[in-house]
């Protein structure tokens, strides 16, 4: 175990390196000057050259790149070109914010979608399975920002009984970009719980239990419904990697204050080491996921071993 | 463990709460985040309302443009060559701190502003303060302050410049010419931003960066008479223009600092229910369309005069809802310099195809016309394509998104015609032909975008930057009649700002330098 832990952590060092590289190879390659973001359009150009001097732009991408590394090795991840604000603690002091929508959509995604898919395959009615389906083909097909924008002016604007946006009305702001974010990927998990239920009720020992004289109810809940939640579990955690980065259009929409919001802005602004933190951060949350999935894989399948 | 995840989840929501709003607030709504607050580095349309709020400066504007003094007793008095600059102080003005606004707080905030690491617009020698004696021998090293910058007593400040310069008040009347605490200042160093210490109408009272900024009423402000009306004024920060639409319509949201949005601009314009909510101003700035005259086929000043005749101003200002009076010259309306003599050239596209045969273009041009991937201006552009291929000139759109599109324009030789703007940074004519048009604007990184060089107009342009604004005025019209007569834009229209504004807030005004005067508003 330790040693997978230790190989898995080496290889998620490289990955972040590698992140790294290419997130700086491209803003150093964007053809436009972060110094005229920073002094804005009516700063001369002598002043321009000053502050690009000032932030070592004007230095070879190597020594930039290399000096970005040695700061971020010592947990400094520098400045914001635009705000002057430290990168790592603006990212902290927004992950409150991301983590809650991401457990909230997640916790939506899980429960609408997994109930959808393994009501549609745990059930011998046509009609519910070709519900089901349509649900699937909705979720799958509209898109989250329109569905974010429909929420809030029906729950919101005409018959106002949640907040309109924002964060600063407390937990309840909460409610609909969860809700939002949850419906956008709760027919993945519907789909894929379906199909899981599906193939396991063919198993072996799913005839062997029935074989035995088992009721069918508890078949299911006792051996199928264990087994097949087991590949939620991987893409449950995979997703949370990759929601704890941000959900950058629902933040968007909702005006919610998270990583994803942060990034948006950064990319605007060319504000290169505001770019670099949220991506390195998005880049750790996914190593991470990965890693848990695998620790966690094994405690609930025995079988594997890692 | 679920009891740990549900704890985890409280916890995180706990946190995403913010204090309820209290009772006399008004609240303004803006789409991004704040960037700054330090008035040495403020320099957009979102933070100078702000530190026009918190900041003191020697003079200011009132009533449009007219410029009144603030911390200082009056005017100024100027001495005979124009060089030097004399200010008495108000006795009384302390920062929230207690510490003293005097001379040395004024100093110091112009000293810090030519540091270059101060990584100010205004910065080192070429910026706004490097004509002040001395400066360039602070911005080297070789001095530790400003030897034209001189305090011989706590409430006198005189400013001695190399040459002499009418739009130094403008200068000092911007935030770039606020009082700075000096003691917060260099205790912060680059987080002072979000720890200003405050001698204006308001203080800064929270800033949760990318969620609220929240300023309340100044109880230390010195001028009684003109203090702050509101208790407080909450900025929320980050929220969608459709969403803060929404909410100003129910409720929660007062102002929208993004003006009426796009999308919805006709159904609010016209609905009656909203038609005491929408306020318009006209903005001293212009859109326009460049040509650069270094660059085939533009250099061609028929293919200039084509292009003029070709472009219908009416139609691009139906594009962008009317948002707009059509322009005719480089000098805004509302700005000294303005001409009302000067004629549009008319619109008349077979004028135009006229003129592209006696070119030489018969048989049409190709070109790519530059625009920023921005609603209006690629509206705007796909408008002129079409009126440019009715004359034969076949221009493929390139649009860029707003950094690489001015580091693109800026670059001399690389565009040959492109949409672009100017607005004022002050109310002088000064802010846009010497920028716009000096021949050694043609460089990196500034904005003679047309490539424009005339020895004649660089002459002017000098004198009037040292005159008088009365003689300035003659000057500046002179000039832009010679750019205008050699056809370098076509200026398209005057933009004009509608604000929506809840009709409980009273004395609301969009003024054209500030933007919102919140010190002015009130509540019914």
């Amino acid at each position: 175990m330790l040693t997978f832990l230790m190989r898995r952590v080496a290889w998620s060092v490289v990955v972040l390196l590698f992140a790294s590289l290419l997130t700086f190879f491209i803003g150093y390659k964007v053809p436009a000057n972060p110094a005229r973001m920073i002094a804005g359009p009516n700063a001369t150009a002598e002043t321009v050259r000053s502050i690009s001097h000032q932030l070592g732009l004007d230095q070879p991408f190597y020594v930039q790149y290399g000096r970005f590394l040695g700061h971020a090795a010592q947990g400094d991840l520098g400045r914001s070109y635009k705000t002057e604000q430290q990168v790592l603690p603006t990212i902290l002091q927004r992950f409150p914010y991301t983590l809650a929508l991401a457990l909230g959509g997640l916790a939506f995604e899980v429960l609408i979608g997994a109930s959808v898919g393994l009501l549609a395959a745990g059930t011998k009615l046509r009609a519910v399975d070709g519900l089901a389906s349509t649900f699937v083909l909705l979720t799958l097909a509209v898109p989250s920002f329109w569905l974010g924008i429909i929420l809030l002016y029906v729950f919101g604007f005409k018959y106002p009984i949640l907040p309109l946006g924002g964060a600063e009305a407390g937990p309840i702001s909460l409610l609909l970009p969860a809700l939002t974010l949850g419906l956008s990927g709760a027919g993945y998990y519907a789909r894929m719980g379906r199909a899981s239920l599906l193939e396991v009720m063919g198993e072996d020992y799913i005839r062997t239990a029935r074989a035995k004289g088992v009721s069918p109810g508890r078949v299911m809940l006792k051996h199928a419904f264990k087994n097949a939640l087991r590949p939620l579990i991987t893409m449950t955690a995979l997703d949370l990697g990759v929601l704890l980065g941000g959900a950058l259009i629902i933040e968007q929409v909702f005006g919610w204050p998270g990583i994803g919001t942060l990034a948006w802005q950064a990319v605007q602004n060319i504000d290169l080491p505001m770019i670099m933190g949220t991506v390195l951060f998005s880049a750790l949350c996914i190593v991470v996921a990965n890693i848990l999935v695998d620790v966690v894989y094994s405690w609930v399948d025995p079988r594997i071993t890692v | 463990m679920k009891r740990m995840l549900l704890g985890a989840f409280s916890l995180t929501l706990a946190l995403a709460a913010s204090p309820a709003l209290a009772a006399k607030n008004v609240t303004v709504a803006y789409s991004s985040d704040m960037h700054t607050l330090d008035p040495a580095i403020g320099d957009d349309v979102q933070n100078w309302p702000v530190e026009h709020a918190l900041f003191v400066t020697l003079l200011t504007y009132r009533d449009g443009t007219t410029l009144v003094p603030w911390a200082a007793t009056d005017l100024g008095q100027v001495s005979k060559d124009g060089k030097t600059y004399t200010f008495h102080l108000k006795k009384g003005i302390v920062f929230q701190d207690g510490e003293p606004t005097d001379a040395a707080a004024f100093k110091y905030a112009i000293e810090r502003i030519l540091d270059p690491k101060s990584k100010s617009p205004q910065s080192g020698k070429a910026g706004w303060f490097g004509n002040l004696v001395g400066a360039a021998d602070f911005v080297d090293g070789k001095a530790k302050d400003v030897s034209g910058i001189k305090t011989p007593d706590p409430y006198t400040i005189s400013f001695q410049l190399i040459k002499a310069d009418r739009t130094f008040l403008n200068y000092l009347a911007t935030p770039f010419g606020s009082a700075v605490d000096r003691k917060a200042a260099e205790k912060w160093g680059s987080d002072y931003s979000h720890h200003v210490v405050a001698n204006g109408p308001f203080v800064l009272k929270s800033w949760v960066p990318g969620q609220e900024m929240v300023l309340a009423r100044n109880p230390t402000y010195f001028d009684k008479a003109n203090a702050a009306k509101l208790d407080e004024v909450h900025i929320l920060l980050s929220l969608n223009d459709q969403v803060a639409l929404l909410r100003a319509q129910r409720s929660g949201v007062d102002v929208l600092g993004n003006g009426v949005p796009t999308a919805q601009f006709a159904s609010i314009v016209q609905s009656p229910q909203y038609k005491s909510y929408v306020h318009s101003a006209g903005q001293i700035g212009v859109d326009y369309l460049y040509m650069n005259t270094q660059k085939a086929p533009f250099d061609n000043k028929l293919v200039r005069e084509a292009v003029s005749h070709a472009i219908d101003k009416k139609r691009i200002l139906q594009l962008v809802n009317g948002r707009g009076k059509v322009a005719n010259q480089v000098i805004p309306l509302g700005l000294a310099g303005n001409d009302p003599t000067v004629k549009d050239v008319s619109y008349d596209p077979a004028k135009a195809k006229a003129l592209m045969a006696q070119a030489g273009f018969k048989n049409g041009v190709s070109t790519t016309l530059l625009t920023l991937t921005d609603e209006a201006f690629t509206k705007i552009a796909q408008a002129v394509q079409q009126q440019l291929a009715v004359i034969g000139i076949k221009a493929t759109i390139k649009s860029l998104p707003q950094a690489e599109w001015i580091n693109t324009m800026t670059t001399p030789g690389t565009t040959a015609i492109g949409l672009s703007g100017w607005f004022q940074a002050y109310p002088d004519a000064s802010d846009f032909l010497p920028i716009l048009f000096k021949s050694s604007q043609y460089a990196p990184g500034s904005w003679n975008l047309s490539g424009y060089k005339n020895k004649a107009v660089d002459t002017l342009l000098d004198q009037a930057q040292g005159v008088n604004l009365g003689a300035s005025v003659t000057l500046y019209q002179k000039a832009q009649k010679m750019i205008l007569a050699d056809y370098p834009w076509v200026p398209l229209y005057y933009p004009v700002v509608y604000d929506f504004v809840n009709p409980k807030i009273q004395n609301f005004s969009h003024h054209p330098v500030w933007g919102f005067v919140y010190q002015d508003w009130n509540l019914k």
